[in-house]
């Protein structure tokens, strides 16, 4: 993608003034562009400028205790480096938990859907709606562990089906949060061996995306799962998707739009 | 209350002050607060038009502060406008939630005052070099930029409603911001 018409948004983007779609174009070019991103960020820089020079009001006295009480509520709770640990334990007991719950079949029955006749694929189609009821309600539990949503929180969920030739089967959740880390799980059954080792990523309607995981062995029954957590911010990104050690995709979902999940 | 601080912080004690935020330690969280509450504060009472709303902001903007933390470089400006520029970013986004997608409709807007009074003795000498920077500019390119930053409006409307070519304006509002950062950078060297 070339410079020249982020450059010429930059201005607007340091202060504000882009809509939707334009800021979605710019902080995308920014993601990879060092050069952009340094002018972007001088200028981001000067606009703040702006803001410092207008007339001062003292805040209320209560605000102060406020704010320490919620950032030590909020640090409290979160991962610190041995904790992050611990949350990357959680998450691969949950998951582990969530496999036998949703069992060997789960990915069998998203590949029978496509592969069957017309009354087994119905009837395939019947126990994948089952399967998929059931990882619904584990995933909820899952989220449950991770602390719940808050009323700013999104919580996005997609089921992955196998693209026409691939087999297997998929269930994500990502979390987008404004004041937390955004996260996101795949969980994988059914998949073959002979396409390791996969990639899990996160892909927005313009074709870029982010990396969530690798998979380079399979459990006995065909199943994995990748967690991530990150800094950036996952609200641009819609789809799932797993691909084979060709690139091909095998597995994919569209995420579900937000509205905000309640707190569980 | 707002605890008088004295000096600015050097690049060294902005990093250390950020490392302690992300642990969540108190005297680090407070000294930020001591330091750029009011500015933060302010600004939202002036997007958001309510004392409310400058609160929930200022909550906002230090709770995201604490999250990205990891992500602030000293070597690479001051701790005053990456607050304020979350600060600007966070009511933007507000604005725009609440009145729909497109542009915000900002509630209130007070007049800037030109120079601070006698008794603003302010703790963030940056809003000295933010009052310099803005005098450096002509009235033209403070107009338009006060119109961009604190009304919300974009450059074609500004191009619209005056009249001018939108390259022009674009072209103005870019070199004003050059301005303002050649003014503060001759100040941190």
């Amino acid at each position: 993608m070339e410079c020249a018409p982020v450059r010429e948004r930059l201005t607007e983007h340091a202060l504000a003034t882009l809509g939707g779609e334009e800021q979605a174009f710019v902080d995308r070019h920014l993601e990879w562009c060092a050069g952009c991103r340094k002018e972007a960020a001088e200028l981001e820089q000067a606009a703040a400028m702006v803001g410092l020079f207008t007339a001062q009001s003292d805040p209320p006295p209560s605000l102060e205790q406020r704010v320490v009480e919620r950032i030590q509520e909020r640090a409290a709770a979160a991962p610190g480096p041995w904790r992050r640990r611990l949350r990357f334990l959680t998450v691969a007991t949950a998951a582990a938990v969530l496999l036998a719950v949703v069992g060997v079949g789960w990915g069998a029955a998203m590949f029978a859907r496509v592969q069957t006749s017309r009354e087994q694929a119905q009837n395939a189609e019947h126990r994948a709606r089952e399967l998929t009821a059931r990882l619904d309600r584990v995933l909820n539990q899952f989220l449950a562990t991770q602390g719940g949503a808050g009323p700013r929180d999104e919580v996005r969920r997609t089921v992955l089906g196998p693209v026409a030739g691939h087999q297997g089967g998929a269930g994500s959740i990502v979390f987008v949060s404004p004041t937390q880390e955004d996260w996101a799980i795949v969980i994988m059954g059914g998949l073959s061996s002979g396409g390791l080792p996969y990639r899990v990523t996160l892909q927005d309607r313009y074709g870029e995306f982010v990396e969530l995981g690798a998979v380079r062995r399979l459990s006995g029954d065909g199943s994995a799962r990748v967690f991530h957590a990150y800094h950036q911010s996952l609200k641009r990104f819609t789809y799932v998707l797993v691909k084979d050690r060709r690139g091909h995709i095998v597995l994919s979902g569209e995420l579900s739009a937000p509205p905000v999940a309640a707190r569980s | 209350m707002i605890h008088p601080q004295e000096g600015p912080l050097s690049a060294n004690e902005e990093q250390a002050l950020l490392q302690k935020l992300m642990t969540g330690d108190e005297e680090a969280i407070r000294t930020i607060y001591g330091r750029f509450a009011r500015p933060i504060y302010s600004l939202g009472l002036r997007l958001l038009g309510s004392a409310e709303g400058a609160e929930e902001l200022t909550q906002d903007v230090f709770l995201t502060a604490w999250r990205k933390a990891a992500r602030f470089d000293a070597s690479r400006g001051r701790l005053s406008t990456w607050l304020m520029a979350i600060a600007h970013n966070l009511a933007v986004d507000r604005l725009r939630r609440e009145n729909g997608a497109g542009r915000p409709t900002l509630v209130f807007m007070e007049e800037i005052p030109e120079r601070l009074s006698d008794d603003d003795v302010d703790p963030v000498l940056e809003r000295d070099a933010a009052r310099r920077a803005m005098a450096s500019l002509s009235g033209a390119e403070r107009s338009l930029l006060v119109r961009a930053y604190f009304q919300g409006l974009t450059a074609r409307e500004i191009a619209e409603a005056d009249h001018i070519p939108l390259g022009t304006v674009k072209t103005r509002l870019r070199t004003a911001l050059i301005k303002i950062r050649r003014s503060t950078v001759g100040k941190e060297q």
